[in-house]
């Protein structure tokens, strides 16, 4: 038996759209809706199913893949417009040899033990599931159609090509009457809309989640806790509630009724939530009320209003405001224990420098841009500085022990903190280009920040964070900031550089034990291209332990191929004759590959995402490597060669995929 | 290698000879597609069993072709996609410019709708 999946993600015409997910993704309780809709049809013995995909099909072939998981075989078809998939439904249908085929909308899922497991051939068709709650009685039609029907080719066949979701409920209600049945079911949960989906939640929760398979369990009724979950006795929980594995509440929140706090998610003190649902890894700050919402990251929707409220303030991750006053004093003292260190550092710097020019070829110090911070959101008034580095931007990227970085980095940059354009402790200093690169949430955010050359991310989350860890981490820094923190900061980074996970062990070392390297110098030859594949697949297969599976073998091979090709025709303009040279680092938290070549400078701006609307036969490239590589640089080495950098940051073997902030 | 081109119910299959698409095959393609394109009354299939990587220029250059097709009112449709080729195509949304089919059947009987 088979079931057809409709999920293509149509627009509901509901302004309130994440634009993240489609909705049949969104959670229900502890796991998408849509996993509970394919869970409920394998618990029924329906092991092939086939899903109808439109907008960000993606997002469901990765979570779902072959459905071995699920012991189903799953197979995915695309429909061109997500509102009229029917074309391909007739297709699956009629290929079915006049087997009954469940035909299913993904974002409904009616619980009941009504829903047939195995119509046979001979049975009237269709089977349309109903239910009676919502009639509209101006229709003249006393049942709402669950989105669930058995069908078999016949039914279909005079579906027209174009036709919508109304055409077919009208079809199979008329022909289940006339040829079939009508099967009367309970109302199917729904993620058609948000408030839909808040009022399932509430429904699976008062209906202790009878038919859905559901993590932790119900301690009191209608309270659901999971694994690891942070509760201090002082919260107040008001049924139905659910606290996802791994989630945090601080001291004297009130939670429910009919809330969902997702996986890793953390509320701080004092918060009240009711009627919502705070999607899986959100942080929401102290003393919120949260009351008919859906929050993921910082888009909130409003149930209630209907409205999509993308926000800007920090006020989700926190509710400390510093005062000017407290940032006067803060940054005078950081100028003064720099002026004071850069006086006693002097010799120690000349004698770095007097090292380095007799022992490492290439020039002592680099300058590196970056934009002074806090800054205002307008672009154009941006103030550049510049500051020094014993490292360039090739090398930073490198992991380095505490000397290495005290030496090479600190004490140059103590100039730039004496003089107030930087600071010890704050966010990552960041280019114009970087800057402008960064979602606009995320980037608001750090234009409110100070810039420093200790940050929350390498604290935290080490030399490579991810690019959601380096979100959370700057997030979270901005309203935390302030000089007993920046303290504590400084001493957690020289303690986590000392005897943490990123210590190596040499003072100005590239290569560890850890660490492999490997190098391919090609011409700049489109005839080159499938060494420079093989070459990345062997990187991926040999050196990257646990291998890259085929998925992220490809995304890795795609991108350097793309920059390869870039170099070719832009850099050297189609002749053959050029160099250029690869070279992967493998660690274990990151793959680099570094290419390097010596022709022209290109593209290093903003990434034009392109039009998807009409036919456009160029301008992918840079998108492509933007949504399948975590981090790309660009830099000039010391002999003139111009250097693209692409990282792929590894988790436990295997990559991070395409960041969850790239939607 | 040259591409094998077969004629079904009025419908040109075109099974592309490569294991890619890229800079390095393009001109080879466009010059294989051509022919097949040309004789091909507008409804074209193309058989993407053996081509195991496509990068955007393998995209572009088959955009090129659903744009000349499209000039005449003709359509292409492509099948046997290898999956990490497909999810290549997702990404950049070609799905919703033209048919991505399961198998060679399928994409037949589309044109025949």
């Amino acid at each position: 038996m088979k079931a057809i999946i409709i999920a293509t993600g149509e627009q509901t015409g509901d302004d309130a759209d994440l634009h993240c997910y489609p909705k049949a993704m969104l959670t229900l309780l502890d796991r998408p809706f849509l996993q509970h809709v394919v869970e409920f049809i394998v618990a029924r013995g329906i092991t092939r199913l086939d899903f109808v995909l439109s907008n960000m099909p993606e997002k469901v072939e990765s979570w779902f893949g072959n459905g071995q998981r699920w012991g189903a075989t799953i197979d995915y078809h695309l429909a061109r417009n997500a509102d009229q998939p029917y074309q391909l439904v007739k297709a699956i249908v009629s290929n079915a040899d006049d087997d009954p085929v469940l035909l299913v909308h993904g974002d409904r899922l009616p619980l009941d033990a009504a829903i047939e497991n195995h119509p046979n051939r001979g049975d009237d068709m269709p089977i349309t599931y109903v239910w009676g709650e919502e009639a509209e009685p101006e229709s003249g039609d006393s049942h709402g159609w669950t989105g669930w029907s058995w069908i078999a080719a016949a039914v279909v066949r005079d579906v027209p090509d174009d036709a919508g979701i109304a055409d077919l409920e009208s079809l199979c209600i008329r022909k289940s009457k006339s040829e079939g049945r009508l099967v009367e079911v309970r109302r199917p949960l729904s993620a058609q809309t948000y408030s839909q989906l808040l009022d399932s939640q509430k429904r699976a929760l008062s209906d202790h989640a009878s038919g859905l398979l559901v993590s932790g369990r119900e301690v009191e009724p209608g309270i659901w806790i999971s694994r690891n979950v942070g509760l201090p006795s002082s919260v107040e929980l008001i049924p139905p509630v659910y606290l996802g594995a791994g989630s945090r509440i601080g001291q004297g929140s009130k939670l429910g009724g009919n809330v969902v706090i997702g996986e890793g998610s953390v509320m701080d003190r004092h918060c009240i939530a009711r009627d919502s649902l705070i999607m899986p890894g959100i942080y929401v700050g102290e003393s919120l009320e949260l009351l008919d919402l859906v929050v993921d990251k910082n888009h909130v929707v409003n149930t209630r209003l209907g409205a999509n409220c993308h926000v800007r303030e920090n006020f989700l991750v926190g509710s400390m405001e510093v005062g000017p006053i407290h940032d006067w004093i803060a940054g005078a003292i950081s100028r003064i224990a720099a002026l004071g260190l850069l006086v006693g550092g002097t010799p120690i710097m000349m004698l770095t420098a007097g090292y380095l020019k007799l022992f490492r070829s290439g020039p002592v110090l680099f300058h590196k841009e970056y934009v002074r911070l806090p800054a205002s959101p307008d672009r154009i008034s941006w103030p550049v500085c510049q500051r020094w580095s014993f490292r360039s931007d090739a090398d930073g990227q490198r992991r380095s022990g505490i000397i290495s970085m005290l030496l090479l980095e600190f004490l140059p940059a103590l100039f730039d903190i004496a003089k107030g354009d930087l600071h010890f402790v704050g966010v990552a200093p960041r280019t114009v280009e970087q800057l402008s690169q960064l979602p606009v949430d995320w980037r608001e955010l750090v234009l409110r920040s100070k810039a420093g050359i200790v940050t929350e991310a390498s604290v935290r989350f080490g030399h490579a964070p991810s690019d959601d860890e380096l979100y959370c981490a700057e997030a979270f820094y901005a309203v935390n900031a302030g000089i007993r923190y920046d303290l504590k900061l400084l001493i957690g980074w020289m303690w986590r550089s000392a005897f943490g996970k990123d210590k190596v062990d040499e003072a100005m070392t590239v290569a560890t034990p850890d660490t492999l390297a490997a190098t391919l110098e090609t011409n700049s030859d489109f005839g080159s291209l499938d060494r420079i594949r093989k070459y990345i697949k062997m990187v991926c297969h040999e050196m990257v332990r646990p291998p890259l599976d085929e998925d992220e073998t490809y995304k890795v091979a795609v991108a350097v191929q793309e920059t390869a090709t870039n170099i070719m025709r832009h850099a050297y303009h189609g002749s053959p004759d050029g160099m250029i040279r690869f070279e992967a680092d493998v660690d274990e938290q990151q793959l680099t590959v570094r290419i390097t070549h010596w022709g022209e400078a290109f593209g290093s701006g903003n990434i034009p995402e392109p039009s998807f609307d009409k036919p456009q036969t160029g301008g992918y490239g840079l998108y492509i490597i933007s949504q399948y590589i975590d981090d790309v640089s660009y830099c000039c080495d010391e002999n003139g060669g111009k250097c693209v950098s692409l990282k792929k940051y590894l988790r436990g073997g295997q990559s991070s995929g395409s960041g969850n902030r790239k939607n | 290698m040259e591409a094998v081109i077969e004629k079904i119910d009025g419908v040109t299959v075109v099974e592309l000879p490569y294991d890619k698409i890229d800079a390095s095959c393009k001109p080879e393609f466009q010059n294989d597609v051509a022919v097949a394109l040309s004789e091909s009354g507008g409804k074209v299939v193309f058989d993407m069993r053996k081509v195991q990587f496509v990068d955007s220029v393998g995209i572009g250059a088959i955009v090129s072709c659903l744009k000349e097709l499209g000039v005449s009112g003709g359509d292409l449709k492509l099948c046997h996609v290898a999956k990490p080729v497909r999810s290549l195509f997702e990404l950049v949304r070609l799905h919703k410019l033209m048919d991505i089919l399961n198998t060679k059947e399928e994409a037949l009987r589309a044109f025949g709708e």
